[in-house]
């Protein structure tokens, strides 16, 4: 099954130098991991500073995608996202505050515990949308992975919440909050939008589209799960259908190869929801073969020299503690 | 270098390679390790032990003739042995543990952190004391990001804290690390240049100092509580309106000199 190769033709190739941008649903983070592995230029403007041990980084929402967003599953939250980065949407819900804490409703589980302060809060999201300003402004190409049509919304300004209010952090309010499923109509209009936002400050990108093949764990819909995700994936395969009709925007079947009939399942782990490890191995292997240019050799990575600053300090001061010693004696 | 990794180097410091004692306990009196002054019969032992700064309360002690017995890690070879898979101390250190015991473990840790700027410029905010100045060079790392990073460097000498605990046979108190500086016109002495592979490092602003030494004090401060340790903070009369060193108990960029060690030892005694 794994010669099955569903890519027919493919728009444009990405070049090694090509700086890739990475968001979307929690599949997206296969893709950046594997054009990392590959010696893709996986462009992150927000890394995790050296101080952090990778488990530490990796739990504050480090290195996952170009920017410390989190997972955006509804091309609404990307086209949101956009605009509160340039400052041309202020969400009336802007913040939440639980048991002394406080957490971003756009990203409520980007760090353990929620902001300790609101002065936290608030650098942090500062620093956040410089940060997706500048993946927006200087990417090549942006790999965006449709994850859902069903979302929850604030009724006062129509802000979208990647989770219900009140599972994660923050407390559902029906006076406040309601469920929405989109439309076909619905994510062309947001994709477009985040599209046309993402290509006034940069002319030249270029978009791929994946939908996810994981399917829903559960629905707000009153039916059954099974009939939630074939109207969900089938919305969103169908939008990304319509939106290659954009310039400079591909989609690419990563959804097919992952839940086509040729595997009977077998890219779907255990839990009948996550995607083993071959299958995304399918997935980037005809990504790799359709969508890239691999003629250039992967630039060498050099090790950034701030990672020897722990290592100096602890000689410095160990040679200071002795000194001081001669000093005592 | 990750810093798990320099904590290997540093914890291959600590232990003995087999389970005797690398270096006899000396006399009393006899460097490294210091029992100094007489005692008077009704009075309780004191006992310090720990790192560079143990150095200032044991040349105060001396100078009053005051009696402390000052054991000084830097001095006495691998303190650790392994027992059964369990670290203890060898059994000439544990045996000094008597008395009360006034921990000066570490001390340092926020130090490496702290004391120069780091290449990646960054700061952070203090729960404890959110008003504190934000560098306005820096980037922003999470507070319990850089706690994280800093309980990593700090964790062994916890550990070592916890094995004074266990080893003590009377109370034992820990002394709060010396505060900051607040000078930054302060720089680090000619003679320290060298060890630096960028001769341009420069010494942190005061109040990202001041804030990693309060973040520090806090972490060893949560340990104590959870360990039955007491925890004895700076000495009051040390320390500016804002709570810097005042200059005059300055040594070096990271210790106290003999009039601070000298407080200290009037803390401890008010203990005794």
């Amino acid at each position: 099954m794994a010669e099955v190769d569903p890519v027919v033709a493919w728009p444009f190739r990405i070049g090694r130098r090509d700086k890739i941008a990475t968001a979307g649903s929690c599949f997206a983070q296969h893709i950046a991991r594997h054009l990392q592995a590959n010696g893709f230029s996986f462009l992150v403007t927000e890394p995790a500073h050296p101080i952090l041990a990778a488990e530490t980084a990796a739990a504050y929402g480090y290195g996952q995608y170009t920017a410390r967003y989190g997972n955006i599953y509804t091309a609404r939250q990307l086209q949101q996202l956009i605009r509160r980065a340039y400052g041309r949407l202020q969400p009336a819900e802007d913040v939440w505050e639980c048991d002394g804490a406080y957490f971003d409703p756009f990203r409520p589980a980007i760090q353990p515990g929620g902001f300790p302060t609101l002065e936290e809060y608030q650098r942090d999201r500062r620093q956040h949308f410089a940060a997706v300003r500048r993946g927006l402004e200087t990417a090549d190409v942006f790999i965006f992975t449709l994850g859902l049509t069903e979302c929850w919304v604030a009724r006062s300004d129509g802000a979208a919440f990647p989770v219900c209010p009140g599972t994660v952090a923050g407390r559902f309010d029906p006076a406040r909050h309601a469920f929405v499923n989109l439309s076909v109509a619905d994510v062309v209009a947001d994709m477009t939008q985040a599209i046309e936002e993402m290509r006034s400050v940069n002319a030249a990108l270029k978009v791929i589209l994946t939908v996810s093949p994981v399917p829903l764990a559960a629905t707000a819909e009153d039916r059954h799960v099974l009939l939630a995700t074939s109207y969900s994936k089938s919305v969103l395969r169908v939008a990304a259908e319509a939106l290659t009709k954009l310039p400079d925007v591909g989609y690419f079947p990563a959804y097919e190869i992952i839940t086509g009939a040729f595997s009977r399942g077998a890219y779907f782990a255990d839990d009948l929801r996550n995607v083993r490890e071959a299958g995304v191995e399918h997935v980037m292997r005809l990504f790799f073969r359709h969508a890239t240019d691999l003629s250039a050799a992967p630039d060498t990575v050099q090790p950034e020299p701030e990672d020897d600053f722990i290592a100096e300090m602890t000689a410095v001061v160990d040679t200071i503690c002795e000194e001081s010693k001669l000093d005592a004696s | 270098m990750s810093p798990r990794v320099v904590l290997k180097r540093f914890v291959r410091r600590l232990f003995s390679r087999g389970n005797a004692p690398t270096k006899p306990m000396p006399q009393a009196g006899s460097e490294p390790n210091l029992r100094i002054g007489t005692r008077e019969a009704n009075e309780p032992r004191l006992v310090c032990i720990g790192h560079s700064h143990t150095r200032t309360v044991v040349a105060a002690a001396r100078r009053q003739g005051v009696s402390l017995a000052g054991i000084d890690f830097w001095s006495t070879g691998a303190p650790l042995v392994m027992d059964e898979g369990r670290p203890r101390f060898r059994q000439d250190i544990a045996q000094q543990l008597s008395g009360i015991v006034f921990s000066m473990v570490g001390g340092t840790a926020f130090n490496i952190m702290a004391l120069c700027v780091h290449p990646r410029r960054f700061d952070f905010v203090l729960p404890s004391a959110p008003q504190l100045p934000f560098d306005p060079l820096a980037e922003l790392v999470p507070f319990g990001a850089v706690r994280s990073a800093l309980l990593a460097m700090t964790q062994d000498y916890l550990n070592l804290m916890g094995y004074v605990r266990d080893a003590a046979r009377g109370p034992v108190y820990h002394v709060e690390a010396p505060p900051p500086f607040a000078d930054a016109v302060r720089k680090l002495p000619r003679e320290f240049l060298p060890y630096f592979a960028d001769k341009s490092r420069e010494i942190s602003p005061h109040y990202f100092r001041y804030k990693m030494w309060r973040l520090h004090s806090e972490i060893v401060q949560d340990f104590c509580a959870r360990r039955s340790i007491g925890f004895i903070p700076r000495p009051p009369e040390a320390v500016d309106s804002e709570g810097f060193l005042l200059p005059r108990y300055y040594a070096d960029p990271m210790h106290v000199n003999e009039a601070y060690g000298a407080l200290v030892l009037a803390q401890m005694r008010r203990l005794a």
